[in-house]
C-alpha cells in the first residue's frame, strides 16, 4: 500500500491588486499532480521557483486545502481526516522563520512535544534524541534569538521528529546550511529513510537529491513532468553530451544563438560571484565545441569541459521540454 | 491528560514565548507604575472636581487594571504568532483547539490579578482608600470573574488581531474604550443611550458595580446577579472568540492567509 498519494491534486490561489479598482485573478499554483510514495521510500520533489512544490506539501500535510483532486496519507484523506493525518506526520519547512524567537530550544521542543501529544515520562529522553539527532545538543539552552540560519533549520528539523511520525514531510531542508552541515543533514536523511521512514523532500540541488532520493518527480508550472529514479532520468539524458563553458559576459543573444545550432538540445547559463557557467546539452558523438565558441561573439571565456550528464542535466532537460509545450 | 499539559504548561510557554511585556524592565513601567498613576490621576482628578471620593475611583481603575494583563496578554499571546510565523507549525498539530486556545488565557488571567492586587495595595498607602477585612473574599471573587471575563474577550480580540495583522491597534483601541465604558471613572448611565448599550455588553462593567457595591459592605448574595451577568458575557465571548479561531483556521485552509511560510 501507498503511504502518501496524490491524485489530481489542484490548488489556485486568487490574489487581489489595486485598491480603488480591484481585480482579482487566480494563480493555478498546481494543475493535477499525482504520484504515489510507497512504505520507506525517499521521494524527491524537485522543480524550479514557483513550480507548486511547497503548494502540494502544504495539501498533503492539511495546511491547505486542495481544490480539487484528492491526497491521503497512510489512507486517510487530507482534506477530511486532518487529526489523523497530522498526528502521524512530521513537517519541516525550510527558512530561518517559524520558531519561538524567545525561547530556547528546549522549551520550543517542550511545547511543540506537548502540542503532538508525546508522553510526558518519555519526552526528557525524547528531545535528547532529536537535539542529537540533528547536532544541536549543547546548545538547547540558548535562545533561538541567537541561533543562526543552519541552526534554525536543524531545530526545524527535530520539532518535526519529536513524535516519532512514520511520514515526514521536508520542504527544502538544506537551505541555508553550510556545505559541512548540509552534509551531516544529508546523512541524517538518509538514516530516518533506513530506518523506514516514508520522506517527501523537496530541494533545488540535485546532487542532493540523486544522493538521497530513491524516486523523483519533476515539477514545472504546476504539473509533474516526469518520475522515476535517478538512474531512470539520468538514461533520458545518456545520449548526451554536456559542454560546460566557464565565462564572462554572455549575452542572452548568444544564448539563443546556441539553442539554434542543430543537435543542441537544451542550454542554461547560471550567473555565478566569478562569472557565468554556460551550459550546452547536446546529442553526443557531435564535436560542437568550436561552433559553439564560434557564437559566443565578444564573451570572454575560461575553461571548458565536456562530461558525461547528471542528474541535473536530466532536470534541465525536463524542464525545458515542459516549459516550451 | 495531555489537554491539561497543553493548557497549563503549553499556556506557560507561550507566554514565555509570545508576551512582550515580560522582563522586570518592562513589565514593572507597564504592568505595574502605569495602572498605579492611573488611579492617582483619576483619584485626584475626582478629589479637585468633587465629583466622587476616593473609593469609587480606586475601585473602579482597580478592577479595570485587569484589563492590562488581560486584553494585552491575549491579543499578544494570539496575534504575535503571526510575527514569528508559528501558527501553521502549531495548526499543522493535531492537539485539542480548546486546551491551545484556551491555556493562553491562563496567565494574563493569573497577570491581571496581580496588577490589581498591586494596585489595590498602593492605593491603601497613597489614597484614602478602605475596605472592610470581611469584604476581601467577595471582593476577591469579583476580581477573579472579571478577570477571567475578560481575558474571554480579549480571546476574541486575539483572534481578530491575528487575522487583521495588527496587535497594538486592537489592544490599544480596546483598552482605551474600555477605560470609558466600563464604568471605572464615568457611570454608564450618563453616556449617551448607545454608549451604554456597548458598555453593557462588554466585560468588567458589571464587576466594577459589583465590587463597588462589596466594597461598600454588600454581601455576596445581594451582588450575585452582577456577577452572574459578568460570568454570562465572558462566556458568550468565549465562544465568540473560539468560533472566530476555528473559522479563521477553516478560512486558512481554504484561502492560505494566515499562513504565510
Ligand atoms: N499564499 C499565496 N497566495 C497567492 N499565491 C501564492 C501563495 N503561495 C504560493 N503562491 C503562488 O503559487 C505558485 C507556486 O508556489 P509554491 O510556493 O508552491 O512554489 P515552490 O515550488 O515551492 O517554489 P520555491 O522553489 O520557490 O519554494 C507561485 O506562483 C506562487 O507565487
Ligand atoms: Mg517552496
Amino acid at each position: 500500500m501507498s503511504v502518501i498519494e496524490a491524485d489530481g491534486l489542484r490548488r489556485s490561489y486568487r490574489t487581489s491588486t489595486g485598491v480603488l479598482r480591484r481585480r482579482t485573478h487566480e494563480i493555478e499554483a498546481v494543475r493535477g499532480v499525482s504520484f504515489t510514495i510507497d512504505k520507506g521510500e525517499l521521494f524527491g520533489l524537485l522543480g524550479p521557483n514557483g513550480a507548486g512544490k511547497t503548494t502540494t506539501i502544504k495539501m498533503l500535510t492539511t495546511l491547505l486545502l486542495p481544490t480539487a483532486g484528492t491526497g491521503r496519507v497512510l489512507g486517510y484523506d487530507v482534506a477530511t481526516e486532518t487529526a489523523r493525518v497530522r498526528a502521524s506526520i512530521g513537517y519541516v519547512f525550510g527558512g530561518d522563520r517559524g520558531l519561538y524567537e524567545r525561547l530556547n530550544a528546549l522549551d520550543n521542543l517542550r511545547y511543540f512535544a506537548d502540542l503532538y501529544a508525546v508522553e510526558p515520562r518519555i519526552q526528557r529522553k525524547r528531545i535528547a534524541e532529536v537535539l542529537d539527532i540533528v547536532g544541536l545538543s549543547g546548545r538547547e539552552r540558548e535562545r533561538v534569538e541567537g541561533y543562526s540560519r543552519g541552526m534554525r533549520q536543524r531545530l526545524h528539523i527535530a520539532r518535526g521528529l519529536l513524535h516519532d511520525p512514520p511520514v515526514i514531510f521536508l520542504d527544502e531542508p538544506t537551505i541555508g546550511v553550510d556545505p559541512v552541515g548540509s552534509r551531516e543533514l544529508r546523512t541524517t536523511i538518509a538514516a530516518l529513510s533506513a530506518a523506514g521512514k516514508t520522506i517527501l523532500l523537496t530541494t533545488h540541488y540535485m546532487f542532493e537529491a540523486d544522493a538521497l532520493c530513491d524516486r523523483v518527480g519533476i515539477i514545472a508550472k504546476g504539473q509533474l513532468l516526469a518520475q522515476g529514479s535517478p538512474a531512470e532520468l539520468k538514461a533520458r539524458v545518456a545520449d548526451r553530451t554536456v559542454v560546460e563553458i566557464e565565462a564572462h559576459a554572455v549575452t542572452a543573444d548568444a544564448v539563443e544563438k546556441l539553442r539554434r545550432i542543430p543537435g543542441v538540445v537544451a542550454v542554461t547559463l547560471d550567473e555565478r560571484d566569478d562569472g557565468q557557467l554556460l551550459r550546452v546539452q547536446s546529442a553526443s558523438g557531435l564535436e560542437l565545441t568550436q561552433t559553439i565558441l564560434a557564437r559566443l561573439g565578444d564573451a570572454r571565456v575560461g575553461r571548458i569541459a565536456t562530461r558525461e550528464p547528471t542528474l541535473e542535466d536530466a532536470y534541465v532537460d525536463v524542464v525545458t521540454q515542459g516549459t516550451r509545450s | 491528560m495531555n489537554s491539561a499539559r497543553v493548557f497549563f504548561r503549553g499556556g506557560l510557554l507561550a507566554y514565555k514565548a509570545l508576551f512582550n511585556f515580560k522582563q522586570t524592565a518592562v513589565y514593572i513601567p507597564t504592568m505595574l507604575i502605569s495602572p498605579a498613576f492611573q488611579i492617582l490621576f483619576f483619584a485626584y482628578l475626582g478629589r479637585y472636581s468633587g465629583l466622587a471620593d476616593d473609593n469609587f475611583f480606586v475601585v473602579g481603575n482597580a478592577i479595570q487594571a485587569t484589563a492590562i494583563g488581560c486584553i494585552y496578554g491575549m491579543v499578544l499571546l494570539l496575534g504575535n504568532e503571526r510575527q514569528f510565523d508559528t501558527f501553521s507549525a502549531v495548526i499543522a498539530t493535531s492537539t485539542r483547539r480548546g486546551a491551545l486556545y484556551f491555556g493562553r488565557a491562563v496567565l494574563p488571567i493569573a497577570n491581571g490579578i496581580v496588577v490589581t492586587t498591586f494596585v489595590l495595595c498602593t492605593s491603601v498607602l497613597l489614597l484614602d482608600f478602605r475596605m472592610p477585612a470581611t469584604a476581601l473574599p467577595a471582593f476577591g471573587i469579583v476580581v477573579l470573574v472579571s478577570a477571567v471575563s475578560c481575558a474571554m474577550f480579549g480571546l476574541t480580540l486575539g483572534a481578530l488581531a491575528l487575522r487583521l495583522k495588527d496587535i497594538w491597534i486592537i489592544s490599544n483601541l480596546s483598552y482605551t474604550l474600555m477605560l470609558l465604558l466600563c464604568g471605572a471613572n464615568v457611570r454608564p448611565a450618563v453616556l449617551p443611550g448607545w454608549l451604554h448599550a456597548i458598555s453593557s455588553c462588554l466585560p468588567l462593567t458589571h464587576g466594577i458595580e459589583a465590587a463597588r457595591k462589596v466594597a461598600d459592605g454588600a454581601a455576596l448574595s445581594q451582588v450575585a446577579g452582577l456577577i452572574g451577568i459578568e460570568a454570562l458575557i465572558g462566556g458568550v465571548y468565549a465562544l465568540l472568540g473560539y468560533a472566530l479561531l476555528r473559522l479563521f483556521e477553516a478560512g486558512d485552509r481554504r484561502g492560505a492567509t494566515l499562513i504565510t511560510v
